[in-house]
């Protein structure tokens, strides 16, 4: 944090962690349901299946963020006012939350990776008796 | 002072804003694209067949397994051959391109197995060949060592019908009890088996049967969305596999609707192996659970295939009538 003087301050912060362990379907293959037991209806219910590799063989992405806030008081007659001027993920890194295996338009496959929090700015008033 | 750097980092701040909007929410809806090194994977065979003693045609589909990136994906193997061993030494082969049916796979016809054990043998060019060993559960039916009782009556019943449109609509209490053999797992699935009354498949006339346990969470069934119908097992320190209470609906419509509610509520009761209700079971929780959501852990779908891949099943099975 630094001190521009005693009604400015500018902090800022950067959090990074080792992506997390994650475990990844390796392959796939069909396979089918009867539709009729009993009867002459020799049709097959199918279905794609994923299967998963050796558990938490792969990793996510590092998760990684700055953080940036700027504090400006000014000191009124009966109360303290700040106004706080923040920004999270400053340089609006995606962070993975969860991965997915998906196909593109053009039937290639890949591993994307989704997060939850972009760069969010913020301001924010308090007020001190 | 304050003023001056407000003013300064006033654009800065609603530039940011707006890149967020612009840029940060495309990345959070796409997600981000990674390469991920994954271990070359070498094809096998995925097989699927699943048997009864006596049927006009019965399929067996063979797929070669696929990396997870493959665009190609699982794709059928049509030169696959397939190889019935009995433990008498009596044999049945059929596949390759003549069995070959579009759209379905190798049909076996004029199907007549004898009970007992018999092991699946699956070739194909360019695969390790593939084995499955499989005992056929007793023959289920009414009569006879491995004997089910059902009785149902009608609860309900209406019937409507005016120059365009029949409908009608009968509602049964089921009873089954199923046979339990001591330290044997007897697995059953009873599920509706529909019938179209119009040949052409149109929605002019049909039927729909729905079935419905009326025990709330009974210990000794649950539903199977693969098989789509009820797998009942015997749980120990319940009232085994007897009386177990269903309600059977039955909706009819059509031109002909007296002749259609002539035609009984069929249902299918079918006597499983073991590994045929481990391989739908697991294909349910994969569904549901470990390849649906984002954050359980991922299910290993279960094989009794040598490679690993896919089921070889066999079954017995019956038809009851709710007349």
């Amino acid at each position: 944090m630094h001190t521009f003087s005693d009604r400015v301050d500018l902090s800022a912060t950067w959090v990074y962690g080792t992506g997390r362990a994650l475990t990844l379907p390796e392959s796939v293959f069909r396979t089918f349901a009867p539709v009729d037991f009993t009867g002459t209806n020799p049709d097959l219910n199918g279905t794609t299946v994923e299967v998963p590799g050796e558990k938490n063989s792969y990793r996510q992405s590092p998760y990684h963020r700055a953080d940036v806030a700027l504090t400006i008081r000014k000191q009124k007659q009966r109360y303290l006012r700040s106004t706080i001027i923040s920004v999270y993920n400053v340089y609006n890194n995606l962070n993975p939350f969860f991965s997915l295996v998906e196909q593109n338009v053009d039937g290639s496959r890949v591993i994307r990776e989704y997060g939850i929090f972009p760069i969010i700015p913020s301001i924010a008033w308090r007020i001190e008796f | 002072m304050a003023h001056r750097i407000l003013n300064v980092f006033r654009p800065i701040v609603l530039g940011c804003a707006l890149l967020a909007s612009l840029s940060g929410c495309e990345k959070l809806s796409e997600g981000v694209v990674r390469e991920i090194q994954f271990p070359e994977h070498t094809p096998e065979l995925a097989v699927t067949f699943l048997a009864r003693p006596q049927a006009d045609s019965l399929v067996a589909r063979t797929h070669a397994s696929a990396g997870i990136l493959d665009s190609a994906g699982s794709q059928k193997i049509m030169e696959a051959e397939y190889t019935l061993t009995h433990t008498s030494g009596a044999t049945v082969s059929w596949g390759g391109q003549n069995d070959w049916v579009q759209g379905r796979g190798h049909a076996l016809t004029d199907v007549d197995l004898e009970s007992g054990t018999w092991t699946l043998t699956v070739e194909a060019p360019g695969y390790e060949t593939a084995t499955a060993v499989q005992t056929f559960p007793p023959d289920i039916d009414s009569v006879g060592s491995y004997a089910f009782a059902a009785e149902w009556f009608v609860v309900d019943s209406t019937f409507s019908s005016d120059p365009d449109w029949n409908y009608g609509f009968r509602s049964f209490e089921f009873n089954l009890t199923l046979p339990d053999r001591v330290g044997v797992d007897d697995l059953f699935l009873l599920r509706s088996a529909q019938k179209d009354f119009d040949d052409e498949g149109s929605w002019e006339s049909g039927q729909v049967i729905w079935l419905e346990s009326l025990i709330e969470d009974d210990p000794r069934m649950e539903w199977n969305e693969s098989l789509n119908g009820f797998l009942i097992q015997d749980v120990p320190g319940t009232q085994a596999l007897e009386s177990l209470p269903f309600e059977v609906q039955q909706e009819i419509w059509g031109e002909d609707l007296e002749e259609a509610l002539d035609s009984a509520p069929r249902l299918e009761l079918v006597a499983l192996s073991p590994e045929m209700v481990l391989f739908y079971r697991r294909l349910d929780e994969i569904r549901n659970g470990g390849g649906g959501l984002f954050f359980s852990e991922p299910i290993l779908a279960y094989s009794n295939v040598s490679s690993g891949y896919g089921c070889f099943g066999l079954y017995t099975s019956t038809v009851i009538e709710l007349d």
